[in-house]
């Protein structure tokens, strides 16, 4: 890294900002903070941070109202930060345009990772047609999937929506979101085709499906695509 | 004029004047009636004697009644009956009448006396009823006041163990931190020591964590606010899940799962069941010898979906294990730290998910707890494409 990427730190609280300010500076990241959401919407408009850390539960705007205001011009990834047991919030979240989110108290490893992950996904989107994971390769125009070289025999759906979370690495996409772009409206709540979809691909591409290391599960929110 | 009435009223209302009264009337009719001595209309007075008695008889009791009865019909005899004064009397069909006068004055008297007998019973035995009434309300008011204050008694002996419980328990990590954290900061330490005070500050808010969770859990579970969002998951997400969390507490121990081929969605509240398997696995952990293992058994049969987890801990001791699942239920010389609220959100949690949660001791040592949680089959069991 040869240039510090400037990560946005929204969050009212002190002891949060301070907590991210060391764990990321040591991580090689520069940061600039922001107490409230006006002031963030400034800040993130003058620096342009290769990606926003925003906290939902802010005192002035509602966190969402910021999420949306930052997408209207904004594309680089925005982690939003959360409480546990807020799943209703995390999905209006990600479906507002978040890429991903981490409830408090978050380890710093998870941190890292998915500040990793995010800020990877954005050179990613851009290039060629060929997905490679691990031992897995998809190819998105020949609907070509090998795993350690060898054929994969997937249906027309399971490509879909294979092609569909790789495609948005670094992102979490929600169950809705997913349901939507697969099976197309009106499926938005059949979450068991998603479930049953998922267990037939994950048979098919994890070296143990019981623990998959691909396709990950964020627990009632969606699923998004490991490394 | 109503101020005589009324002083009239209150004189007529007392029984020690009743008899001076009977007496008075009668001899006030007397008088009143001497017109008619003279002439043959003698038998008039009888019937005037009559309704003044009865009239004397809705408000006396029966001897001034009898009295008045009586003095009547001697007096109709000796000063209206001829001859005059005298009790002797000459015609007989005037004996005739002066004793059937006498016997339906007497009559009349007692009669109407009785009458009024039976209604002031009548009126007693309503007040009786209500007086009776009356008590019975009261008595069960305070029987429900003595439950209150029992229970408040109970709640506050609970609320003291509670309140006692947590602080312990908040404070211990708390002192932990801080204590390492400001000898981290005023003392010069070897890197090694260092890492070890970090891990100690590390440890301690884990665990502080923990407890926090186990209390907003509680109060959830005790509000009665537990809304199950159930939904259709994959169980081996919820297995990774839960020994993704209690990585650390797990990697000293063999985690054993064994989930049937065909096993399939279940419908749970993915958040609650967490809670459920982590503290099942996070004591079987404190409690178990290290290397030793735990195993989770999924199954399902007759839209039922049955979770095992077992291990090669002490079990329980005999006595107490229908006790487990009780608020604040601790084994003796049990290591410290813990709320005893672990097996109870457990059970409340699965509960809300309409199931059982039980309890064995294995036959070669260690817990077994069961769990059965009713779950409908999916729709789609075949693939669609």
């Amino acid at each position: 890294m040869l240039e510090k990427e400037t990560i946005l730190v929204i969050d009212d609280e002190l002891q949060i900002r301070r907590l991210l300010d060391i764990t990321l500076s040591a991580n090689g990241y520069r940061i600039i903070h922001a107490e409230r959401g006006k002031s963030g919407l400034v800040d993130a408009a003058t620096f342009n941070p290769a990606l926003i850390l925003l906290d939902l539960g802010l005192p002035d705007i509602d966190g969402q109202e910021i999420l949306v205001k930052l997408r209207e011009w904004y594309t680089n990834p925005i982690i939003i930060l959360s409480v546990r047991d807020s799943e209703t919030d995390i999905i209006k979240a990600l479906d507002n345009g978040a890429n991903d989110y981490l409830t408090k108290p978050f380890r710093s490893g998870e941190l890292l990772a998915r500040i990793r992950a995010s800020i990877r996904s954005v050179s990613i989107t851009n290039e060629s047609p060929v997905i490679i994971a691990g031992n897995l390769s998809i190819d998105l125009i020949s609907h070509v999937v090998r795993k350690n070289n060898e054929l994969l025999k997937l249906t027309s759906t399971e490509f879909a929506l294979l092609a569909l979370l790789a495609g948005n690495e670094g992102r979490v996409l929600t169950h809705q979101f997913i349901l939507n772009k697969i099976w197309g409206h009106g499926y938005a709540e059949q979450t068991q085709y998603l479930r049953v979809f998922i267990a037939q691909l994950r048979k098919k591409i994890e070296d143990n499906p019981a623990k998959p290391t691909l396709l990950i599960t964020e627990s009632g929110i969606g699923y998004r695509f490991g490394d | 004029m109503k101020a005589i009435a009324g002083t009239l009223m209150k004189f007529l209302k007392q029984r020690k004047y009743h008899y001076m009264l009977a007496i008075l009337t009668v001899g006030l009719v007397a008088l009143l009636c001497t017109p008619l001595a003279a002439t043959k209309n003698y038998h008039v007075v009888p019937y005037i004697f009559l309704f003044v008695v009865s009239i004397l008889a809705t408000f006396m009791r029966i001897i001034p009644v009898l009295i008045a009865s009586t003095l009547s019909a001697l007096v109709w005899n000796y000063f209206f009956i001829p001859p005059h004064y005298t009790f002797h009397i000459e015609k007989t069909e005037d004996i005739l009448l002066f004793g059937m006068f006498f016997m339906i004055a007497m009559l009349n008297g007692v009669l109407t006396s009785r009458m009024k007998q039976q209604e002031e019973m009548a009126k007693d035995r309503e007040k009786n009823v209500n007086t009776m009434l009356e008590l019975t309300l009261e008595r069960e008011y305070l029987a429900e006041l003595a439950q209150k204050a029992r229970f408040l008694d109970e709640s506050d002996k609970l609320y003291k163990t509670l309140f006692n419980s947590i602080s312990h328990e908040l404070r211990i990590p708390v002192a932990t931190i801080m204590g390492a954290a400001e000898s981290l900061i005023t003392l010069k330490h070897t890197a090694e020591l260092q890492e070890e005070l970090s891990h100690e500050i590390f440890t301690a808010s884990v665990r502080l964590n923990r407890v926090i969770e186990n209390l907003l859990n509680m109060s959830r579970l005790e509000s009665g606010r537990i809304s199950l969002r159930a939904d259709w998951h994959d169980i081996n997400d919820l297995i990774n899940k839960v020994s993704a969390d209690l990585d650390e507490e797990l990697k000293n121990f063999v985690l054993v799962v064994e989930i049937p081929d065909d096993m399939p969605l279940v419908r749970i509240d993915f958040g609650l069941m967490e809670q459920v398997l982590y503290n099942l696995l996070f004591n079987s952990a404190e409690y178990s010898p290290a290397g030793s293992e735990i195993t989770i058994r999924i199954s399902h049969a007759n839209n039922m979906l049955a979770i095992k987890v077992l291990d090669r801990g002490p079990g329980f001791p005999a006595d107490k294990i229908s006790s487990v699942f009780n608020k604040f239920f601790r084994v003796e010389n049990s290591k410290s730290g813990g709320l005893g609220l672990g097996l109870s959100i457990v059970k409340g949690f699965v509960e809300a998910h309409k199931g059982t949660i039980t309890v064995e001791n294995r036959k070669e040592g260690g817990a077994d707890f069961t769990i059965n949680i009713p779950s409908e089959q999916p729709e789609i069991a075949e693939l669609i494409n």
